[in-house]
């Protein structure tokens, strides 16, 4: 027999492993000491969802559903609108964080940029119903992760002051009466 | 004679009320000293050092909804726990803690120790007959099984003390140690004691009737409340007793070499033994894997038994030949 | 797969042998196969022209051809043994180059896409492989047009598939919609922007593979195909009887699309069935139940209503029922006033017509479309049927192409391929007759289209018949050839117009194999049915023409379920205005307490007969689901379901009864009819005869049926229903007539029920978390073979899908993985269940047609003796001519300013020009009663060959005015036609403003979605 097995028999190996768990007496405990002391959170960290905007202000989200869609738990809830300037807008917007497992599939899923997950993860409330965000608690006031990016400058519908073939890479709309070749 | 009764009324009330909160205590030193040995810190909000996180438990316990299954068998469910806890606290009235403390010198001290802590397991039996639920029902019947494999070699394996003391009195085996604590004659029958103690107290490794990874939480699997906290201080009990039963015989009870037991009193000695054993305990816990519950009765039937056997044998050879 | 066809051949795709039809082409067998087959331009009923070239195959000469070669799967026919690959590289990439291809101009539009999820071109993208877009350059774009308000149009995203203009202009024979530009600039449009006109636009929505048309009032309140919750239905807006799959979310019903019926609607509904759901959220529906108070402030309960109605326990009530009931309810009516105190809302004309209508049922079996379409011989007399069952129109025009289709056969060209066989047959369409008292749009396409009064049409019918009855083919051809024009019974009262076309029906009839005749009811005159039931039995003469499949079209949805429960003491409201009068002084006993009228707004009754029903019923009940004239009268109002909201069955033109099932429960107190009944029933007890009834008798009504002698009792209910299936165990067990339906049958075998809602539905535990964080249970429903939930059985296990997908096809083209073979039936397919409808009615002899000879000489001929006498029929309209349909505000908008179509004969009569606004006043001539008259401002449109003495128009005449109408024509003065103008302005922009409204309250609805535990009944919210 030799040493290796031996040491790895019945009792030995009992033994090395107690001694190996003793040996940690003396060793530094990785636990943060949270709330008083911070962890450090990438600013990629999936904590709390946030609806942006785009560069002009304007919401970025289109209410397509895909987030909800995308949702494991089927946490998020939306419905879709037209607003008059050709925008489509989410009527509501409700994302139930006290049913999210802040997985990101929604920010993967997001066409337009618009549901972004930031690094603040203090989602705590005495009250299950004060987790459930709408629209309102949704927004903020910037683009995220993403400054330049607008959806609707490279979508083909018309919006407000983006008529057809004025988005990015679009010619001008054909003139379907017109003889030229 | 009024005056030595109340005395010693004095002195129960006395153990069991140091005893109750040193169970309770321990279960704050067992979450602190995994914590340190898994590089964690345990509990440590409550008070300094967390010290008062039992107290916390304990309130949060209190507050809990002392809730019965209605499919359970009413009196039985809640008797199990009681039991548990009163066979526990009965077998500390024949342990010596000093030379003057002890609640009861019984002749027969030793055998009034197996007997209660085999009378333990019919707390959990009945609390998982009683439960009425599969899992309380496998943990029970685990408990049951484990229990009377490991009784037959814990009392074979004392029986070695026994044969060298000549007496069943826990008191005149501590005593019988003066000149050499049993340990150094009785290795083999420490050991198997020592394995058979965790298996009765359903300590990990051998914590098969409650394995939470199978049975959710075995025979308390439906307690709550109370009743369950009564189960929680049962088990550490039961730990604390093991310790002092392994200290007083085969560690000399209260006594020390020469040098040594004049810097502390003989109490404060047994109580840092017992303390030893019960961090050992928790090693224990922390670091060793649960085996099969066939794996742990093949242990014990095929190799405790027959070992336990051997030492008996061997030490009554040695007895007779008069070597010890 | 095999496919039990004799026409089947092996053929080994990717080395694996199958057996495919050689009847299509392979493309549609290699799909039939349950194969993946990317496709754009080919569409299993609009066949091949192999524009797209996405089907491409690589086909190979035999088992050592190592390269083979791509054909286009599509437009290559199926042979016995031919070796394909679908999996080989060079056809793959080819593929994946022309999706990528496609998709350089293609706008980045999925995100706000109305098609995005169920897009037949984001299937295909994913199917080709096709996945990074390589293409760097600008892409071309287009400006939109207006085309209405059901359908958008966002032309960018079209890949030219050509599929919108063949089905629109090709299959549905639009006029208003084309293709424009060349190369890389095809535009698909109308000319210029306008609603468009054809009753099948809705269709682009479904068969454009991808977002240039979109339903418009699905997208105002949008949701995706992967959120709704669907449950197959039928459509309740005529008798076609199409299958529907109805969409829900957050409690509001989003829209409807098809669902595949091979013997009905196939892949296509009209627009009346597609965009009609708009009632259901509409603002006249009734939500609130008037006339009963409530005890608790948070429901109604069933409590409420049995003490409201405890003083009529066991009392005697007028039921009418109605056409667009369902059949539970209706028959549940009738047994709680029992049938002699029952009647469906018809006055005395549409009653003999039903009596008619009910015989000529019991001549044979009624075709299905799918038969229709196979037919070469059609002759539509009386009917609209573009506007009253726009889905058999659209069958007649398929109809019509089988002499195409049969010559280019002759030549070796098979059916599917579309492209070929159109430019072989050219113009050549099969025979089409029509008589008709308005223009319609299958006159176009007709052989020859009579404009006539009703009562003419009965008499070419009558021609025809003296025709058909002198025997052989050869004797009338010798008789024609010989007596042409001269033969006394054509001469004396057919114009040589109606010769001429009696003479070529009965000449199409000889050659034709499978004739068709198409009638219906909307012109309500009895004589015209009674003739064409002669002339139906002149067919069984051995005179060696094949006997016509006929076809009455009736107006409503359940209008054969309600002639089913007619019987010989049915009433008609005439009659039921007469007995309620004379129950004024009857003993109190037997009085009448009152009429309960169920979804019926009797739109034939004038407002004196209303004033007359409301002051003779001591109590007025009535149930419906949207306000009308009758509950704002009525007592008591009990809100009832709309189609999506309950379960019931509904009878078509066949007598085919097709069970709706709940989409959604609706909000109480809302709740199906024959829920209401039931809790009615609860009280007033039902009337059951002796003989076959186990229940213990109550009390004996003294009523003692005089011929029969059979005992009529009236029973209370041991237990209230819950469900449809113990409303069909109550009835079976105490009704021998009732008829077994195949859903009771199907509930029981089947083990597991099928998901309302797609697997991917989302928002589950935030829908309605702004109510309570803590989510509800799915509503429960004790024997639905449905779940109101995302679990259930797969749609595969079940004959009645809720929505069709499959995976890798989430648009509604996923039916082709369901099908047995392409275009066949359902794999899980059930079997139609017909029901029996006696001829009880035409047993009592006030709905049999007298023949007054006398009169008859006054009605008919052109009425020279009142020069000015004239009929005026009411156009039918597609959008208008259904109650329910025509509260949808998007059809409102739609509304036209007021025409009239007179002959040039009036025209140069009264001298007015053809588009002149013009002020018209009809007055009625009858001497006994007093003169009505109504003035109609609108636009004379002058046709030349409509008869002087018709008129018809698109504007409705009040009911008192009867058919002997005088009619005043004068130019309109400016201000007449400025007011008729703006007043028509108004209401379009009343329309809009309640489209709007409608939405309003929708968003709202949204936010508070209602929870309910179990969809049954009142006490269970």
């Amino acid at each position: 027999m030799n040493k290796e097995k031996l040491a790895n028999s019945l009792i030995f190996s009992q033994l090395r492993t107690m001694w190996l768990v003793l040996k940690h007496t003396f060793t530094k405990a990785d636990t943060v000491q949270y709330p008083e002391q911070k962890p450090y959170l990438a600013p990629r960290y999936r904590g709390r969802i946030v609806l942006t905007r785009d560069p002009s202000g304007e919401e970025r989200c289109v209410a397509c559903n895909l987030c909800a869609v995308a949702c494991p738990v089927d946490c998020i809830a939306l419905q879709q609108v037209v607003d008059d300037d050709g925008r489509k807008r989410a009527d509501f917007f409700r994302i139930n964080f006290s049913r999210c497992i802040l997985c990101g599939f929604c920010e993967e899923a997001c066409p337009t940029y618009a549901i972004q997950l930031t690094p603040d993860v203090e989602l705590a409330e005495y009250d299950r119903q004060n987790l459930v965000y709408e629209k309102e608690h949704l927004l903020i006031n910037g683009p995220g992760k993403y400054p330049d990016y607008s959806f609707y400058q490279q979508s083909g519908i018309v919006i407000a002051g983006k008529g057809k073939g004025e988005a990015e890479q679009e010619r001008p709309p054909i003139d379907i009466k017109g003889l030229m070749p | 004679m009024m005056p030595e009764m109340l005395w010693k009324l004095l002195e129960i009330t006395i153990i069991i009320a140091l005893l109750i909160p040193m169970a309770a205590m321990l279960v704050w030193v067992e979450r602190r000293v995994i914590g340190i040995w898994q590089d964690r810190h345990g509990p440590n909000r409550v008070g300094p050092f967390g010290i008062l996180q039992s107290l916390a438990d304990l309130l949060k316990i209190l507050g809990k909804e002392d809730w019965i299954p209605p499919f359970s068998d009413r009196l039985v469910f809640i008797l199990a726990p009681i039991i548990g806890a009163i066979c526990v606290l009965m077998s500390f009235a024949v342990v010596p803690f000093s030379p003057d403390i002890g609640v009861s010198d019984l002749n027969i001290g030793l055998l009034f120790f197996l007997a209660m802590a085999s009378l333990a397991v019919y707390s959990v039996v009945l609390a998982g007959w009683a439960s009425n639920s599969k899992y309380a029902l496998l943990g029970g019947m685990r408990a049951a099984a484990q229990t009377v494999s490991y009784e037959v070699f814990m009392g074979l394996s004392v029986m070695g003390v026994v044969l060298l003391t000549g007496t069943f009195n826990l008191r005149e085996i501590v005593l019988a140690q003066s000149e050499g604590w049993l340990i150094q004659s009785q290795f083999v029958g420490f050991f198997i004691f020592l394995v058979a103690g965790i298996a009765e107290s359903h300590r990990l490794p051998f914590d098969l009737p409650e394995a939470e990874t199978e049975l959710t939480a075995g025979f308390h699997t439906e307690y709550s409340g109370l009743k369950f906290a009564l189960f929680f201080l049962g088990e550490y009990l039961g730990v604390t007793l093991i310790s002092a039963m392994s200290v007083v015989l085969f560690f000399g009870g209260w006594l020390m070499p020469e040098p040594l037991s004049a810097w502390l009193p003989p109490l404060v000695w047994f109580i840092i033994k017992i303390m030893c054993f019960v961090m050992f305990f928790i090693l224990l816990r922390t670091s060793l894997p649960r085996p099969r519950f066939d794996q742990l009765l093949k242990f014990g039937w095929m190799v405790m038994l027959p070992l336990a056997l051997l030492n008996l044998i061997v030490t009554a050879l040695l007895r007779l030949t008069g070597v010890l | 797969m095999s496919v039990s066809n004799k026409n089947s051949v092996t053929i080994f795709i990717d080395d694996q042998p199958y057996q495919v039809s050689t009847e299509d082409n392979l493309l549609a067998g290699v799909l039939s196969q349950k194969l993946n087959l990317p496709y754009f331009c080919w569409h299993p009923s609009m066949g091949s022209v192999g524009a797209c070239r996405q089907c491409a195959v690589t086909q190979f000469q035999d088992e050592n051809d190592q390269r083979g070669r791509l054909v286009m799967a599509c437009t290559t026919p199926v042979t016995d043994g031919m070796r394909i690959s679908i999996k080989n590289a060079h056809a793959s990439e080819f593929r994946e180059q022309v999706i990528a291809a496609m998709m350089t101009n293609h706008p980045h539009d999925c995100p706000v896409c109305a098609e995005g999820g169920e897009c037949h071109l984001q299937d295909m993208t994913v199917m080709t492989g096709h996945s990074a877009r390589e293409y760097q350059g600008t892409k071309r774009t287009f400006t939109n047009q207006y085309l209405g308000e059901l359908v958008g149009h966002e032309m960018n995203r079209c890949i030219t598939c050509y599929r919108c203009t063949r089905f629109y202009n090709d299959y549905a024979g639009g006029k208003d919609f084309g293709v424009y530009g060349s190369k890389n600039q095809v535009y698909f449009g109308r000319q210029t922007d306008g609603a468009l006109e054809s009753e099948f636009s809705g269709n682009l929505v479904e068969v454009c593979p991808t977002g240039v048309f979109t339903n418009k009032a699905f997208s105002a309140h949008y949701t995706r195909k992967w959120d709704l919750q669907s449950a197959p239905s039928v459509c309740s807006h005529c008798s076609v009887g199409c299958n529907l799959s109805i969409g829900e979310r957050y409690g509001s019903v989003r829209r409807v699309m098809n669902r595949y019926n091979p013997e009905l609607n196939g892949y296509f509904l009209c627009d009346r069935g597609r965009f009609g759901i708009g009632y259901v959220n509409g603002e006249q529906r009734l939500r609130k139940v008037k006339g009963i108070s409530q005890q608790s402030p948070v429901q109604l309960s069933t409590l409420d209503i049995a003490k409201a109605l405890s003083h009529f326990r066991l009392k005697n009530f007028i039921g009418i029922g109605s056409a667009r009931a369902s059949l539970e309810a209706n028959f549940y009516l009738k047994n709680i006033v029992g049938n002699r105190n029952f009647s469906v809302g018809y006055n005395d004309c549409e009653m003999q017509a039903a009596a008619q209508h009910a015989q000529l049922m019991q001549l044979g079996r009624t075709p299905n479309l799918a038969e229709i379409e196979t037919s070469d011989f059609i002759l539509i007399v009386g009917e609209d049927i573009t506007q009253t069952a726009a889905r058999m129109a659209l069958s007649v025009r398929q109809a019509l192409r089988n002499a195409a289709i049969a010559k280019a056969s002759s030549i070796g060209i098979p059916s599917w391929q579309d492209s070929a066989v159109r430019t072989i047959g050219g113009t050549l369409l099969s025979p089409l007759f029509s008589l008709n008292s308005t223009k319609t749009k299958l006159d176009d396409v007709a052989e020859q289209a009579l404009l006539m009064p009703v009562e003419r049409m009965s008499l070419c019918l009558q021609a025809l018949e003296k025709l058909l009855s002198l025997g052989s083919k050869e004797t009338v051809e010798k008789h024609i050839n010989q007596h042409f024009l001269q033969e006394p019974f054509l001469q004396e009262q057919l114009s040589t117009s109606e010769q001429h076309f009696v003479i070529a029906v009965y000449q199409g009839l000889c050659r034709a194999n499978k004739p068709m005749l198409v009638s219906g009811t909307s012109l309500v005159n009895a004589e015209l049915l009674e003739s064409i039931a002669k002339l139906m039995l002149s067919f069984k003469q051995d005179n060696g023409i094949t006997e016509p499949g006929l076809i009455i079209t009736p107006p409503c949805s359940n209008s054969v379920g309600a002639l089913s429960l007619l019987d010989e003491h049915s009433l008609s409201i005439e009659q039921v205005l007469t007995k309620l009068s004379e129950q004024v002084d009857k003993e109190k006993s037997l009085k009448l307490q009152g009429v309960i009228i169920l979804e019926q707004e009797l739109a034939k009754c004038s407002e004196n007969q209303i004033q007359q029903l409301r002051a003779l019923a001591e109590t007025l009940i009535v149930l419906d689901h949207s306000e009308n004239r009758l509950t704002k009268l009525a007592d008591i109002v009990l809100p009832v379901a709309a189609v999506s909201e309950g379960d019931g069955h509904y009878v078509n033109y066949q007598g085919r009864a097709q069970k709706f099932t709940q989409v959604h429960p609706p909000v109480l107190p809302i709740q199906e009819s024959w829920r209401w009944l039931d809790n009615i029933a609860d009280i007033l007890g039902v009337k059951v005869s002796v003989e076959g009834t186990s229940v213990e008798p109550l009390r004996e009504n003294d009523k003692l049926d005089a011929s029969v002698n059979i005992k009529v009792n009236t029973i209370t209910k041991n237990s209230s229903c819950q469900s449809l299936l113990q409303l069909h165990q109550f009835f079976a067990q105490h009704y021998p007539s009732w008829p077994e339906l195949i859903a009771d049958i199907d509930s029981e075998s089947n083990d597991r029920a099928t998901a309302r809602m797609s697997h991917r539905a989302s928002g589950r535990t935030s829908q309605m978390a702004n109510i309570s964080v803590h989510e509800s249970k799915t509503t429960q429903k004790s024997d639905d073979d449905f779940r109101f939930s995302m679990e259930g059985a797969s749609i595969r296990q079940t004959s009645n899908m809720p929505f069709a997908w499959a995976p890798g096809w989430n648009s509604n083209q996923a039916i082709g993985q369901y099908q047995e073979h392409i275009n066949g039936p359902l794999i899980q397919h059930s079997q139609a269940n017909f029901i029996a409808i006696s001829a009880d009615l035409a047993n009592n002899t006030h709905w049999q047609l007298v023949n007054k000879v006398a009169s008859d000489s006054d009605k008919i001929g052109y009425s020279e003796s009142v020069p000015n006498s004239l009929s005026y029929v009411q156009q039918q309209s597609i959008y208008f001519s259904e109650w329910q349909a025509a509260l949808t505000p998007e059809f409102k908008m739609l509304k036209q300013s007021n025409q009239l179509f007179i002959s040039n004969v009036t025209a140069e009569k009264t001298g007015v020009k053809s588009r002149q606004w013009c002020k018209v006043v009809f007055s009625a001539t009858n001497e006994q009663k007093q003169l009505v008259s109504q003035t109609v401002i609108g636009q004379v449109m002058v046709l030349a060959n409509l008869p002087p003495s018709l008129v018809f128009g698109n504007f409705p005449l009040c009911q008192s005015l009867t058919y002997q109408l005088e009619m005043k024509i004068t130019a309109a003065e400016a201000q007449e036609k400025t007011d008729h103008l703006s007043q028509f302005n108004d209401d379009v922009l009343a329309a809009k403003a309640s489209k709007e409204a409608v939405l309003e309250r929708l968003k709202e609805n949204d936010q508070t979605i209602p929870i309910r535990l179990v969809s049954g009944g009142l006490n269970d919210a």
